[in-house]
């Protein structure tokens, strides 16, 4: 893999990275407030849709990483570590995953 | 045993075949099949020549001919061409079967089954079908109008039988020959082939009165064999009508199974076998299992392999059914015990040699032989090739018993002979040790002694444990003979390691739109890879990331596993930045790390200071 450093992309490519991360963070902004939203009622979607935001997250920070490399990019990548290890932490993960009682089959995949 | 004991054996126990709907060829007599048929030869690097044409051949013929060259195939041909009329004929009558739906319909797509893998090494299997030999378009069609007439001049059912007594066991042994194998143009299968020998293995014993009790049955499936494919007479896996077992034939490819239903079977043709090796010893290096893997309804899980071919066998028993109680009947077995001359002179193919490198395409040889003439294991040894050489016949099981108790009780009887001499010796080294460890001038002595007695502990203590061995043994035998004496049932599949269940249907969701998919998904990948090339060559690397990222998301939706891919792509990226913040943070961690240790160092102490006093 060759990462090319920010003075050698061309202008017109870095606008369109720039508007893929940008794409991506509002995605992953509204998947969030979703995922906010259905955090209290501890369903299997919201755990699917935290850790689909913080992929989303740590995909942006990664990319604007290797082209711009603002500050704004490592906020990006500590928030998002931290958030997958907390999604991931066993206690969440079974809170979230565990079998509904008025559900047969969990609701993710 | 006599002729007619032989029949009247094969007759009580003779299996019922349940045939799948849309199946075109049924187990027939070999006679009117040879008299429809022509033998040829292919000699090295010439065309094929015609020994003996359709309106000379018979059966008789066919075993009194001396086959000979080294490299020569000799093979029988059945279909010739068929003209414009017949093949338009034909196709209408199957256009009118489809519209009365009485044609097969997959229930779902084999691609559909299996993972992306898979799905290219099919799609190269597939263009290689193009290249390499393979059977003509119209030889189904043709067989099929060649069957219908046989069938409609003598509608009879045939199979033919073998009565084999093999240390302790009665083995009978039932060949069904069709005409036709068409698994590949039938029900999307691997091959066509003419000509297709399957076979059902019965195993009996005698019991004190002399009867004949069957104890294991072993259906032929594929080129399967050994203990996965043995079921118990009293297995419930085992369907019965009476004394008849019932066998659910894969439409086209004619394997037998004990359960209707579809089977996946995995095929690994040649030119993938460097790749399958390959894996094996990735998987054998990492110590970790990449394979596919399907969870059963048993909670067994059946392994499917990366890099073979999938196909699905589709053996449903919604056809024809040919036995005892059913709408069609078979006519009186023919007796192949010893060898008719047709059976042992004949080492050629029994239909069309389609010079495929593969072999799929190509005929196979008679009952007794393989195709390169050597003879089949199975017929030559039928109770190696089902894993029964180590199975004992019930009746001989309390012959085995005594002898086997009797053997172990004198084994334990030596160990305690020479455990107590070696105890003896020991006591007196022992004893002599006591008494010589304080001499100065015996120390040499005292040494060889620890010594030796410290070897002769490591042999008593191996010997005292064998004995235990053997007494475990012992109590286990026991209490196996009492169990058989009370008439419970020894574990019946116990010897089963990989069993060939029909297929999990819950396992996809979305069915209609996950079998699409699977038909389209390779195709769109290559298509999107060229136009990535084409329109965004600079975003080729991050393009290519991209489509695979969609091509597994998509797929591990339809298995329902996509918690898990997503969890799987957050670890991944998260260790990823991870790694970034420590290459650009590295001395403010390091520092930061320092200082909390530092704090908590603090606090604790002081805690325990406070909690003190």
């Amino acid at each position: 893999m060759v990462v090319e450093t920010p003075g050698e992309l061309a202008q017109d490519e870095v606008m369109i990275y720039d508007m893929i991360a940008f794409f991506i963070l509002e995605s992953s902004a509204a998947i969030s407030l979703l995922a906010g939203l259905s955090f209290p009622r501890g369903k299997a979607t919201a755990w699917i849709l935290g850790l689909l935001a913080q992929i989303g997250t740590l995909i942006s920070g990664i990319g604007l990483y290797f082209v711009r490399r603002p500050p704004q990019a490592y906020w990006l990548l500590g928030v998002g570590v931290i958030m997958v290890l907390y999604l991931n932490y066993k206690d969440v993960r079974q809170w979230f995953l565990q079998p509904d009682e008025d559900q047969e089959e969990p609701s993710y995949g | 045993m006599a002729e007619l004991d032989q029949a009247s054996l094969l007759r009580r126990f003779e299996p019922i075949l349940k045939f799948t709907h849309g199946e075109r060829f049924y187990p027939y007599n070999v006679d009117d099949y040879v008299r429809k048929s022509s033998l040829w030869v292919k000699k090295p690097k010439l065309p094929p020549e015609e020994l003996i044409s359709e309106t000379d051949l018979t059966l008789d013929k066919l075993g009194s001919i001396h086959l000979e060259g080294a490299k020569h195939i000799h093979y029988l041909q059945f279909i010739s061409p068929i003209n414009l009329a017949e093949m338009a004929e034909f196709r209408f009558n199957e256009l009118r079967e489809a519209l009365k739906k009485r044609e097969f319909q997959p229930t779902r797509s084999r691609l559909a089954r299996v993972g992306y893998l898979a799905r290219m090494v099919d799609a190269v299997f597939s263009l290689m079908l193009l290249l390499r030999g393979r059977v003509p378009g119209d030889s189904m069609a043709a067989a099929v109008i060649t069957f219908n007439k046989m069938l409609a001049e003598n509608p009879s059912y045939q199979y033919y039988g073998r009565v084999i007594q093999q240390s302790g066991w009665i083995i009978l042994q039932y060949w069904y020959f069709y005409p036709f194998n068409n698994w590949r143009s039938g029900f999307y299968g691997a091959n066509d082939h003419e000509a297709d020998w399957e076979m059902v293995n019965v195993y009996c014993y005698q019991d004190e009165q002399g009867k004949v009790k069957p104890s294991w049955v072993v259906y032929a499936s594929h080129n399967y064999s050994g203990d996965d494919l043995r079921r118990h007479w009293d297995d419930p896996e085992l369907e019965k009508s009476g004394e008849h077992p019932v066998v659910y034939v894969g439409g086209g490819s004619h394997a037998s199974y004990y359960q209707s239903g579809d089977y996946l079977t995995e095929l690994g043709p040649a030119f993938i076998q460097p790749l399958v090796k390959f894996k094996k010893r990735f998987d054998s290096l990492f110590g970790k299992d990449f394979e596919q893997k399907e969870v059963l309804e048993d909670g067994e899980v059946e392994q499917l392999q990366v890099f073979t071919i999938p196909f699905v066998d589709y053996a449903l028993g919604d056809g024809l059914s040919i036995g005892h109680g059913c709408e069609a009947t078979w006519a009186s077995p023919v007796v192949i015990e010893p060898a008719e001359d047709w059976v042992k002179n004949f080492r050629g193919l029994w239909g069309y040699y389609a010079q495929d490198p593969f072999s799929g395409e190509d005929a196979p040889a008679g009952p007794r032989y393989n195709r390169d003439g050597t003879v089949r294991l199975a017929w030559f040894d039928p109770l190696g090739w089902a894993g029964l050489e180590k199975v004992l016949p019930p009746i001989d099981q309390p012959a085995l018993l005594a002898t086997r108790r009797a053997g172990i009780h004198a084994t334990i009887q030596t160990l305690q002979e020479e455990i107590e001499q070696l105890q003896y010796e020991q006591y007196q080294r022992g004893f002599d040790l006591d008494a010589i460890r304080n001499k100065p001038h015996l120390q040499g002595e005292v040494d060889v002694l620890i010594r030796v007695l410290e070897e002769e502990r490591q042999v008593l203590a191996d010997k005292r444990r064998q004995q235990t061995v053997e007494r475990a043994k012992l109590e286990a035998i026991e209490r196996y003979a009492a169990d058989l004496r009370d008439g419970k049932r020894p574990a019946l599949r116990a010897h089963i390691k990989h069993a060939h269940h029909p297929q999990v249907k819950k396992s996809l969701r979305f069915s209609r739109l996950a079998e699409i998919w699977a038909a389209i998904s390779i195709g769109l990948m290559m298509i999107a890879v060229v136009l990535l090339i084409i329109f965004a060559r600079s975003f080729l690397f991050i393009g290519l990331a991209g489509l695979l990222l969609v091509l597994i998301t998509i797929e591990a939706a339809f298995r329902r596993r996509l918690a898990g891919l997503l969890q799987l792509i957050a670890i991944v990226l998260a260790i990823f930045a991870l790694l970034i913040l420590i290459f650009q943070f590295f001395w403010w961690i390091v520092l930061a790390a320092a200082m909390i240790t530092g704090f908590y160092m603090i606090v604790s102490n002081l805690r325990e200071l406070f909690a003190r006093q």
